[in-house]
Parts: C-alpha cells; sequence; structure tokens
C-alpha cells in the first residue's frame, strides 16, 4: 500500500505552485516518496516538493508556508547521515539542489559568496586554479552541498588543523521562518550583535533556510606529506594520537582505524595493510616544504616511542594517493560486509580514545555485533561503523541498542552524542542523556524565538519529552538588596560578589524575581555599558577565580569565569600550553568578560576568531538555572551551539561561569617584525604580500604615528608602522618572516625595531579611558588599509588620535581625544560615512556610550529582542539592543 | 519485477547519495527522480508494493542512459542499469509496450537484409534515409522527436553499407566443412597473428561502415586473418528497451553462429557490441558453452593491443582528444588501449579530455527517444571538448560518434570526430576506399 501521507490546504497548494511555476512543483506520489530520505534510516513522505531557484522564490514559499501554518523543511543532497531532511507529516519540502551558483570569488577577502545548493567539490574545483581552497572537507564532498554542510556544521578528514564549517562561515543571506530575508554577519572582524551566524552552523535547518553564504578560503599548502604508520596494538595507535596533539604537531589530517576496518580493507582493495594490525595511523602534513621534513620527524619518533611496527611516508601525489587509497575506499569496503550500516558519530576528548575504543570492543562482543571504527582520531571524533541485514529483525534490534550505548558511553567519558552529523530524527532521543531539561528547554526557547509558530522543519534536533527538571533553587524571602546580601558578599566597591555557582544562580533568580536590574562585571576600571550603570546592581564575577583543569592531551583547559587571562596562560605554560587569545581589554581581563566582549584580537589571523577557541561554557540563567553547552571536544553538533552565541554577547544573556577553551601548545619559535611605511599604497602593498604569503603571519597590524607612540616609538607627523608576527616550528616562521622581509626589502622598506610587549600593546590600542572614546570599525578586509587611511585624513588635525587596523582581519580602532573640546559630532558622522561607503559597520568600545551607531534590518532587530527575552524574560541584564541599535 | 536480481541490488542501495556525482541525468535536473538512488527507490517502492505501477514511472525509468557512472561511484556497486532494464520490462509488462517499438525488436533486428532493404529504400534521395524512413514508418510519434531533430542526427545514410563493401576490402570466399565463410587473409607483410571472427554492429553497418572497414583491414594489417560473420543485432537494444524475450531471441541466433565458429577470437569495433556480447555468458546462462563463447569475444583495441602495429607512415595532424565510450572504458575496463592506438599507432598528439568517461548523451538510441536531456548531456561533453583545443575527438563506438558528430555540426564547430580506427587507418597509410 502507498505510504499514507497529510495533505496540503488546497488554497495554500495553489499559492505554493504559483511561487515556483508548474514544472518546479511537485506533488506527485513519485516525488513524495522520491523526498521522503536522506542517507540514513528514517522516512516520511512529503507532502509536496518545490524546487526553487532565487532567494525570492524561497521567500515566497516559506511567507506562504507561514500564513497558511504548513510546515516545511529545507534538503539540499540528501545525504545527511541522521534524518536532517526528512519532512515532518504534511511538509513542503524545498530543494535547493538548483540553487547552485558561485555567485562571486574575492581572492583579496579570501572569500566567496554561494548559493546553498552548490557541492562542496564543486566550489573547490573552481578554488584551485586561483591557488585557493575551502577547508571543510567531509567525507561526501563530492555531492553534498554546501547549505547541508553549514546545517550539519559539517567536518571532514583535514578540519584538525583546518576547522570545521562554523570557522569558515562569514556571511549569510537567510529567509526566515516567517519569510522574510535577513543578511547576518558580514566580511569584518567581530561584527556587533549576537553571534547568530555560529547559531545556524549546526542547526539543522530549524531556523530558517539560509539561501546564500559567504565563506572563507584559505591559499592551497605549498606541499603535503603523509604518512600511514601500523599498530600492533589499539591502545599503543591512540595513544601516540594523544602524544601528537600534546606534542603541539598539528597535522592537517590524523585518522585512525581499528583492526575489523582493516581487515574489509584489505579483503576488497589489497592496500597493503597487514591483516594482523591491530590500527593504522594515516597522518597529512601540510605547510612550506622546509617544515614538513621536521614535522615527520617528530611524528615517527613518537609513533616508534608507542611501539609502531611500520611508518610509510610519502611526498608525491601518486605515493600520497596510494597510502589514502585503503582509508578512502572504507565505506566501500563496509558496503561488502553486509547490505545494511549505519555509521555512528561520537567524540570524545581526545585522551579517552583508548578507553572509548575499548569499550566498543566489548560492545561488539556483548551484542553479537562486527562494529569496525573510523576516527578523525585528532579530533577524537570516531564513527563506530555497525553492519547489519535490514530482513534480520533480531539484529536490527541489537544493532539500535548498540547504537544507544555508543552514545551512553561516549557521554560517560566527557564526550557528544554526535561529532558532526547531527542530531536530526534518529537521534533526538538521546538528547536527554547529554542535556538536562533547562538546557533543552532553553534550546527549545531559542528556537521559538527564531520560529514562533514552529513550521520550520519541526520535529528535529529536539526531543518531544525534555525530561525531569531539577529542584528549584530555595530563595531567600525579602527585597533584592536584603536577600542578596543573604547570598553573596559586597566588595570594597560594593558589588554582590558571589563565589560559588549557586550563589550567582541565586542572585540572578532573585533578580528576575524582584525586578531588579544588574550587571556583570569584573574589574573595577572597567567601564560597564554606561547607561546601564543607573540604577543596576553590580555583579562581580571574581569571586569565581580558579582553572579547573588543563588538558594539555586534549589541548583543553576549563577555567571560571573570574580567571584573569594573566592567570589562565600561567597555569597553561606549566604544561606548555597556550590559550593564543591576546585581548584587547589587555591580559587583565576575566574570562567572561573577553568572552563577552567578543573580540577577538589581533592573533584571529592565525589561531581563529574568540567563537573559534571555545568550545564550551556554563551558565547561571537569569531565571536561576545553571545550565551547560558544548564539551571538551572541538567536534561536537549536538543541539544549538549556545556555546558560540555567548561569545559577544555582551553580559545581556547570561552569567558566564565556567569556559572550555581550545589551546595550541606554546609555538617553539615566534619572530615580530616591524617596519616604517611611508605611503598608504605602500602599506597596502606589504599587507597584501604578506597576506598572500603561503606562511601566513599569525598577526599583521598597521598603526598610525600616534599609535606607534604606545610602543614608545617616533615616527614623525605621517606614515605607518606596519607589524607581522610569525608564530610555528623554526622552519615555518624562517620562512614566513624570511619571505616578509624580502618584501619589505623589495619597497626599499625600512626595519624598527619594537619592545618585546608589542603585542599585547597592540591588542590593546585604543586604550579606553575617561579621556578618550574608542570605536571599532569593521570593513571587509581588502578595504581595510583604505578605511583606515580615509579615516586618518578625518583626524588631520587631531594628532592624538590613534588608529590601529589588522587588515587581514578587517578590522580599524580608533581612538579619539575628548580632551579637545568640541564636540565629536561631526567627526563620528563622517567616520560612520566613510566606514559605510566601504562595506563596514562601525560600533563604540565598550559598547553603550549612546553614539550614534549603524541601525539592523528590522526582522534582526526583532529577533534579536527575541532572543533576549527567550533568555532573561524579565529583562534583568541590559539589552544588546540598547547597547548596539 | 523482484527477481533476484533486483531484490540483490536494492537491498544494497544504503541511500548514501553519492550517485549524484556522477549521473548524467542527475547534473542537468537536479532532481531526485533522475538519479541511482531515486530510480532505485522507486523500484523498491514498486517491488514491496508500497506504490502502484504509475504511467508516471515512465520518465525516472526510461529516462536512464544505462551508463553505469553511478555504479562506479557506488560503495555497493548497485548496478541501476540492470534494475532499470528489469524495471522498463515491469512497466511494459503494465502498460504494453508500443508497437513500432516491437516491430523493429522482433521483425527487423533479427533480419539484417530486412533492414539494409529499408534502409537503402529510405536512403535513396536526399540522402537523409534515416528520417524519412522513420517517418513512413511512423516511427516519429514513438521516438518523440521532431523530425527536424531526427533528420539532423544523422547526415546522410552511407551509399554501400559496409556488409556490401566486404568484397572490396578483400574478404573472398571459402568453403570449409561448415559451409561458406568470408575471409580476408592477413597482410602479407604482417606478422603471423590469430584468425578473428568479425562481428558486424548494426551502428557501423549501416552508419559507420568507414570506421568498420578501417578496424577490419587494421586487423589484417596486425597480422589477424579476418572471418566476416552473418550475425544479427547484438541484442542490446531490445534489452535496453527491457524487452528481453526479444534481446534474448536475437542472441541466441548469434550464439549458434558465434560457437560454429573456429575462430580464436571474436571481435567488433563497437564498444556497445562487444560488452553485450560478453554479457550473453549472462543473458544466456543456460545455454552449452556460453561461457567459452562470450569469453572469446574481444573489442578490436583489445586485440590491437596484444598484436602492434608498425609505426605510422603518416602520423596524424593536430590536436586529437579521446572521448570513453561507456559500454567500452566503464563496461569493459578499456582505456589504455584506444590511447596507445592513437598516441603510438597513429603518431597522435592526444590531450586528455576532462571527464572523458561521462556519457556523451548518444547512448544507442537515447538521442531520438530523449532529444532534449540528451542534447542536455551533449553540452556539457561539447565544453569539455572545447577546453581541450583539439582538432579532432576520437572515440571507438558508433553512437557516440554520431552523437558527437550531431553536436559538434549544430555548433557549427570546426572539430571532426572520428572512430580511432579510421585515425590510425588513416595514418597506417590506409586510405577508404570509398564507397
Amino acid at each position: 500500500m502507498p505510504h499514507p501521507y497529510t495533505p496540503l490546504p488546497p488554497l495554500a497548494l495553489e499559492e505554493l505552485r504559483r511561487a515556483v511555476g508548474v514544472g518546479r512543483f511537485l506533488t506527485d506520489p513519485l516525488a513524495r516518496h522520491l523526498y521522503s530520505y536522506d542517507g540514513a534510516l528514517d522516512r516520511e513522505p512529503a507532502a509536496a516538493v518545490a524546487l526553487p531557484e532565487t532567494t525570492d522564490e524561497v521567500a515566497s514559499l516559506v511567507g506562504i508556508c507561514a500564513r497558511h501554518r504548513v510546515p516545511f523543511v529545507p534538503r539540499g543532497a540528501g545525504t545527511s547521515l541522521s534524518g536532517g531532511p526528512i519532512p515532518a507529516p504534511g511538509s513542503l519540502l524545498i530543494s535547493l539542489t538548483r540553487m547552485n551558483r558561485v555567485l562571486a570569488i574575492h581572492p583579496a577577502d579570501l572569500c566567496a559568496v554561494v548559493q546553498p545548493g552548490l557541492v562542496n567539490l564543486d566550489l573547490q574545483k573552481r578554488l584551485e586554479p586561483l591557488g585557493l581552497f575551502y577547508a571543510p572537507d567531509p567525507s561526501s564532498q563530492l555531492v553534498s552541498t554546501l547549505g547541508g554542510n553549514l546545517g550539519h556544521n559539517a567536518g571532514g578528514a583535514h578540519c584538525l588543523k583546518y576547522g570545521v564549517t562554523a570557522n569558515h562561515l562569514l556571511a549569510a543571506e537567510v529567509v526566515t521562518p516567517e519569510g522574510e530575508v535577513m543578511p547576518i554577519g558580514g566580511l569584518g572582524a567581530d561584527l556587533p550583535g549576537y553571534n547568530l551566524l555560529g547559531l545556524y552552523a549546526g542547526s539543522e535547518g530549524t531556523l530558517g533556510i539560509v539561501t546564500e553564504m559567504t565563506v572563507r578560503l584559505t591559499p592551497l599548502p605549498e606541499a603535503t606529506s603523509t604518512a600511514l604508520v601500523i599498530f600492533d596494538s589499539l591502545a599503543d595507535a591512540s595513544a601516540a594520537v594523544a602524544d601528537i596533539i600534546a606534542r603541539g604537531l598539528v597535522p592537517a589530517a590524523l585518522e585512525m582505524m581499528d583492526h575489523p576496518l582493516l581487515e574489509a580493507v584489505e579483503r576488497t582493495f589489497e592496500a597493503g595493510y597487514p591483516l594482523d594490525a591491530a590500527a593504522v595511523l594515516l597522518i597529512d602534513v601540510d605547510g612550506p616544504p622546509a617544515a614538513l621534513a621536521p614535522q615527520m620527524a617528530a611524528i615517527r619518533a613518537i609513533c616508534a616511542d608507542h611501539q609502531a611496527r611500520e611508518f610509510h611516508q610519502a611526498d608525491d601525489p601518486g605515493e600520497r594517493a596510494r597510502l589514502w587509497r585503503g582509508r578512502k575506499g572504507t565505506a566501500a569496503a563496509i558496503a561488502n560486509l553486509a547490505p545494511g550500516k549505519i555509521s555512528t558519530d561520537v567524540s570524545v576528548p581526545r585522551d579517552q580514545l583508548p578507553e572509548m575504543l575499548a569499550r566498543m570492543t566489548s560492545l561488539a562482543e556483548s551484542y553479537g555485533l562486527v562494529i569496525g571504527n573510523i576516527l578523525h582520531a585528532g579530533d577524537g571524533n570516531l564513527h563506530p561503523q555497525i553492519i547489519f541485514d535490514p530482513r534480520d529483525a533480531d539484529e536490527m534490534r541489537r544493532v539500535f541498542a548498540a547504537q544507544g550505548e555508543v552514545i551512553e558511553a561516549a557521554l560517560s567519558l566527557g564526550g557528544s552524542m554526535t561529532g558532526e552529523h547531527g542530531v536530526g530524527t534518529e537521534k533526538r532521543k538521546y538528547m536527554p542523556l547529554m542535556f538536562s531539561a533547562e538546557e533543552l528547554a532553553l534550546m527549545g526557547r531559542v528556537k521559538q524565538a527564531f520560529d514562533p509558530a514552529g513550521l520550520c522543519n519541526p520535529g528535529k534536533l529536539l526531543p518531544d519529552e525534555l525530561g525531569e527538571p531539577g529542584p528549584e533553587l530555595p530563595l531567600p524571602v525579602g527585597s533584592f538588596t536584603h536577600a542578596a546580601e543573604t547570598v553573596a558578599v559586597r566588595d570594597a566597591a560594593g558589588r554582590l560578589t558571589p563565589y560559588d555557582y549557586e550563589a550567582m544562580a541565586k542572585l540572578l533568580a532573585l533578580a528576575t524575581r524582584e525586578g531588579q536590574p544588574v550587571q556583570l562585571t569584573s574589574r573595577p576600571t572597567e567601564r560597564g555599558p554606561r547607561q546601564a550603570c543607573e540604577g543596576r546592581e553590580a555583579i562581580s564575577t571574581l569571586g569565581l577565580h580558579s582553572v579547573l583543569g588543563v588538558d594539555a592531551a586534549n589541548a583543553t583547559v576549563t577555567a571560571q569565569a573570574g580567571v584573569r587571562v594573566a592567570e589562565l596562560q600561567a597555569a597553561l605554560a606549566e604544561v606548555g600550553q597556550w590559550w593564543p587569545v591576546l585581548p584587547p581589554g589587555g591580559k587583565e581581563a576575566t574570562l567572561g568578560s573577553v568572552l563577552a566582549s567578543g573580540r577577538s584580537g589581533p592573533l584571529a589571523l592565525l589561531y581563529g576568531r574568540l567563537a573559534d577557541r571555545v568550545t564550551g561554557v556554563r551558565l547561571a540563567l537569569p531565571t536561576g538555572e545553571i545550565v551547560r553547552f558544548g564539551v571538551s571536544c572541538v567536534k561536537n553538533v549536538a543541539g544549538y551551539a549556545l556555546e558560540r552565541l555567548l561569545v559577544g554577547s555582551q553580559g545581556t544573556l547570561a552569567a558566564i561561569l565556567e569556559v572550555v577553551l581550545r589551546t595550541v601548545a606554546i609555538p617553539p619559535s615566534v619572530c615580530t617584525q616591524a617596519w616604517y611605511v611611508p605611503t598608504e599604497t605602500q602599506a597596502q602593498e606589504l599587507g597584501r604580500r604578506l597576506l598572500l604569503q603561503p606562511v601566513r603571519p599569525a598577526g599583521l597590524e598597521v598603526l598610525n604615528p600616534a599609535g606607534a607612540k604606545a610602543l614608545g616609538l617616533a615616527l614623525g607627523e605621517s606614515g605607518w608602522l606596519l607589524v607581522a608576527a610569525w608564530h610555528g616550528l623554526a622552519e615555518e616562521v624562517e620562512a614566513g618572516a624570511g619571505a616578509g622581509q624580502a618584501a619589505a626589502t623589495a619597497l626599499n622598506l625600512e626595519t624598527v625595531a619594537t619592545p618585546a610587549s608589542t603585542w599585547d600593546t597592540v591588542a590593546a590600542l585604543p586604550s579606553a579611558d575617561d579621556d578618550a572614546v574608542a570605536l571599532e570599525l569593521s570593513c571587509p578586509p581588502s578595504r581595510c588599509l583604505d578605511v583606515l587611511a580615509a579615516a586618518q585624513e578625518v583626524m588631520r588635525g587631531r594628532g592624538a588620535a590613534v588608529l590601529a587596523a589588522s587588515p587581514g582581519l578587517g578590522n580599524v580602532r580608533v581612538g579619539l581625544p575628548r580632551s579637545e573640546g568640541d564636540s565629536l559630532g561631526p567627526v563620528l558622522d563622517l567616520l560612520l560615512t566613510l566606514t559605510r561607503t566601504r562595506g563596514g559597520s562601525i560600533r563604540p568600545l565598550p559598547p553603550g556610550h549612546g553614539l550614534p551607531l549603524d541601525s539592523a534590518p528590522a526582522p534582526l532587530v526583532a529577533l534579536t529582542r527575541r532572543l533576549k527575552a527567550a533568555w532573561d524574560p524579565v529583562g534583568i541584564l541590559p539589552s544588546l539592543t540598547d547597547l548596539h541599535y | 519485477m523482484p527477481d533476484d536480481l533486483t531484490t540483490t541490488e536494492l537491498l544494497r542501495c544504503n541511500k548514501c547519495g553519492y550517485c549524484q556525482s556522477t549521473c548524467p541525468t542527475y547534473a542537468v535536473t537536479l532532481n531526485e527522480a533522475q538519479v541511482a538512488r531515486g530510480r532505485n527507490a522507486l523500484a523498491a517502492a514498486l517491488a514491496e508494493g508500497d506504490m502502484e505501477s504509475l504511467e508516471a514511472l515512465r520518465g525516472p525509468f526510461f529516462d536512464c542512459l544505462l551508463c553505469g557512472a553511478c555504479t562506479e561511484a557506488c560503495f555497493s556497486s548497485v548496478r541501476t542499469d540492470e534494475v532499470m532494464v528489469r524495471a522498463r520490462e515491469a512497466f511494459h509488462a503494465q502498460h504494453g509496450q508500443p508497437f513500432v517499438q516491437r516491430f523493429i525488436f522482433r521483425r527487423l533486428l533479427g533480419h539484417p537484409e530486412r533492414l539494409a532493404a529499408l534502409l537503402r529504400l529510405a536512403g535513396t534521395g536526399k540522402r537523409t534515409g534515416l528520417a524519412r524512413l522513420f517517418r513512413r514508418l511512423g516511427l516519429l510519434r514513438w521516438i518523440n522527436a521532431t523530425l527536424e531533430g531526427a533528420e539532423g542526427l544523422v547526415e546522410t545514410v552511407p551509399r554501400r553499407f559496409l556488409r556490401d563493401r566486404l568484397k572490396r576490402i578483400g574478404f573472398r570466399r571459402h568453403r570449409t566443412g561448415r559451409g561458406y565463410e568470408l575471409v580476408l587473409s592477413r597482410a602479407p607483410e604482417a606478422p603471423l597473428g590469430p584468425r578473428v571472427a568479425y562481428f558486424l554492429g548494426c551502428g557501423t553497418n549501416f552508419q559507420e561502415p568507414d570506421s568498420g572497414e578501417a578496424a577490419i583491414r587494421l586487423l589484417a594489417r596486425a597480422g589477424c586473418e579476418v572471418v566476416a560473420l552473418p550475425n544479427v543485432c547484438c541484442g542490446l537494444p531490445p534489452y535496453s528497451y527491457g524487452d528481453m524475450a526479444a534481446a534474448r531471441e536475437l542472441a541466441r541466433t548469434n550464439l549458434d553462429l558465434l560457437r560454429s565458429t573456429d575462430a580464436e577470437y571474436i571481435v567488433t569495433d563497437c564498444g556497445s557490441c562487444s560488452r553485450f556480447l560478453k554479457g550473453y555468458v549472462d543473458l544466456l546462462s543456460e545455454e552449452p558453452e556460453v561461457a567459452e563463447t562470450a569469453g572469446r569475444v574481444r573489442d578490436w583495441t583489445e586485440i590491437l593491443a596484444e598484436h602492434p602495429l608498425p609505426p605510422p607512415v603518416r602520423p596524424w595532424e593536430g590536436i586529437v582528444t579521446y572521448h570513453d565510450p561507456c559500454h567500452l572504458g566503464r563496461g569493459q575496463g578499456i582505456t589504455e588501449a584506444p590511447r596507445k592506438l592513437l598516441t603510438q599507432a597513429a603518431g597522435a598528439t592526444l590531450v586528455e579530455l576532462p571527464e572523458a568517461d561521462w556519457c556523451c548523451g548518444g547512448a544507442g538510441s537515447y538521442n531520438l527517444s530523449h532529444p532534449e536531456m540528451s542534447l542536455a548531456i551533449l553540452r556539457r561533453k561539447l565544453n569539455n571538448i572545447a577546453r581541450t583545443g583539439a582538432k579532432t575527438v576520437a572515440t571507438a563506438c558508433p553512437a557516440c560518434l554520431i552523437q558527437l558528430s550531431y553536436g559538434l555540426r549544430q555548433e557549427e564547430s570546426p572539430v571532426q570526430v572520428r572512430h580511432v580506427a579510421e585515425i590510425v587507418a588513416h595514418a597506417q597509410g590506409l586510405d577508404s576506399l570509398g564507397d
């Protein structure tokens, strides 16, 4: 019998058909069946299928759905492994495969603008002749679409070094669940507003439909070297992985296969794996040719320390492909073993891999199943492959039970229930294993803020049952002031200072109960948002001052929000680790304030934006619940990435109690160089050359004479100081700095010696004190020096105005002296105009100065308000819309 | 429909969707109904009774090119082409097979002399006979093509078919214990090579006789003694349309003939024929000696790879690129031999064609039955050809030759299309004897 399905209301049907035309609106039984599946096991027929070709068509389809209360679901190539695009009953399925164009490639800004239906590999093919690539490379890249990659925050074999999709998203155009077109993000660094883009990554098409995306591009590495290492013991192989990471080596890929898989591969391909081997590691290192051999030598030594049986290395493409052949063929090899398989997907902290693998072995035995493991070992992400015959009901029962136990095992080791495949329909029942009822309820409220009618891809990601909520906190009675003082002490400055998480939660709950406005603060010298100070009780996070755990083998650290950056770095240094962020607020800033500020600092060029260096947060909500999002794993796509939303939230959503940060090994070599550059044209040229070099600088800053003065350097009246740093292995740094000096020499530029504290000083420019107004201008990187020069022109005659720019990041900071006596209004207007005409935006530092600022599009403002209300229903914390818009 | 093959193949489809990367019909439609995963899903729904046998299934089932590209991309190597053939058979059983199709498969293809007479009749006059024939026979309704389209597809019908040229090529009647044989002796200067039986494919015989002539003379030059077989159609056209009975009947007629020849190899210059003949082992698995007989089938390029030709006397001029016919390259894994013939025996400068193994959309008579889809698929091929800067496109299958010539003619491109055999024959100094 044909599957039953819920038809669309006739009126909606007609309108939808008109929106795309008869040929691209399918309602026949074939189409309903054809769009009922993805690469996983669940099925549900769509009520109708639309194949739009433009954003406008998507917006009208969604608008019609919203009016007629028809659920809808976006779908790319349908290759997902979790049921993400399976329609809910009665849904319109919106297939985006025909929106597959590359709209623009901007090599100077290292970005491309694409439609969501574009196949990942098709973008790579377009980029290769330009010497560029798009880093996320999921195994499905030859068919999966970039929109689908965004929805699942896809990783890939090379995300160990290059990061996952979220790390490479710059901007997007979204059709909201109400059918409005909303642009988010932008090319500049650290844009104002909530980090919505970070939230869309991994949201599985439940927050709207992305119809256009701007992605970051990366220069192709100069050379790559591959090693295939054979081990006699699984424990040795996984210990070698942890050691490689802990020693600070950053392979481009670090993959592992265990014995059952090796055997399957060998039977199918004769890839040259010994049948008695317990595990094989495949390792890619890339970079400047000179840096490959030392990395490989170090990796080889580590593998030898862990009793590796054989170590094969290849440098030329043909030989490398031969070594990778077996790994690439694993899916085919498994397909040969049985008619069906599921590829589960969990991640654990890297140092827990040996334990996790041991549990997989006993799980396979106790369920009588064949389980082979493919691991993105460097990321702690493993895909236990369970094979079965779908006709064997008993076997299927055992498969599903085993899948649940795989997830439970990963969670018990501090991992995630899904590293990169997503939750979809398949795993949402497991969500309560990973998240508390309060956490799930908050995710539900966030979803509702985006999609009040609940029509956008319903039935995904979040479970139907949230589980039991925890006991409510007992709150003292009485007015806020009275009750609060029974929970926390006041410090010398009169700020309420809780010393544990529960006290913080109680303070916020009290504030919500009593309607008392509060403000989170962390240091005496910090100026809070100006208008926020009046009538607000200050709550200090300085009572939460412990570093909880440094995990070098996993390259993460867990610390409380009141820990100062300097303290954190000291604790990390003891084990040779480092958190590669130079906070603009200075080393004395607390981790909570750094995260809340959302400012990445100059080293984001090499190490990624601030949100990319945070993997988890623990929070106290304004309503008094203590919740946790994110884990100590770099790969985690379970639920909404609320940890990314907190970065840059300016203390408007919740109190950060604790953070989990991604660290790196202290780079063995660091080199800073600076040049005096007389003209803007020369600065442009040198900046361009340095940024397009194969070895990118870790930081690149351009300062005006007033900025250089902060370094104790006198440049004279005009000209610029260009400062660059390189971090890495000695060979990499030598290659980068050497090429940098050669570029400067070619332009006849004069080298300037800079003090040791240069980068801390530069990161903190302009210092925000009461005598100056500090502004941050964001713009496309290629326009950065243009903005800088135009700003300098505006400031002419205001000699003391400090200007600093990060041309690789698209950020210009301006420090305006207030002492001049004249009104700042005209200057601000000029700055605003010059920034906007160059595609940028502007915000005061810290926010809340009451200065004229950019206005955001209406749907964005409305969404921002709803998001805020989802977290802070009474509004006890300051509001971002007050601060920014 | 559910037979063993369909059941096992469909069970192994994991719905991963990787076939989207190689399916030519998906690439131009971006519709799940036009990709192996979708086709298999529909076939499975039909087999499991989840869907009625709707007329709407005609598109998904009959639009498949049977190029086999999906199987290559598939981790489980699901043979969607075979599933589609069976789905078509079932579809005909439900909805009936068009009369004209049935007539051609059952009344004409088994009788080359009837087909030849009809084509000859139609080929007189302006020599645009195929289309006229189709028009006269009312075939156009079946093939759903415009008259202009069909007329444009083949420029002319040759004055003389290959079978009529055998004597001029040098074949002589020999009397043997089994009756008369047409034999072409090996070239006098050539080394001693094997005795091969030449299977005249319909496409070569009726549309591309020059390439057949070239292939035969090259076999002789390489030292082969060539026997011309009085064969009928190999059976692939009815098989493709799901007319299994007609296909098996043609195959059985040929198998009797092939079994009786004492030639060491059975050779053809049509990639589709050679693949289908090799497949008799499955199609007629119940027949005696079928494995041994099918095991003697070779594509002509395989013979020449083992019995090399002398160096060229006038190396082919201008850049050449090579298009892999689906049934030769993917179907039989023969990709090196034709390229080697071009570079060594013809001394040509070969530039590799991007996506050389992507179907050209010819696919037997697909270009007649699906003119629009076929043309959309062809465009990708033409763009790739343009990127090589080649003056000549070489290939080794008559259907591809017809399709590529048609596309380049439409574009008024100066690029010419030749069978590998013609290029090599020219370079070897063997000028066409003309018709």
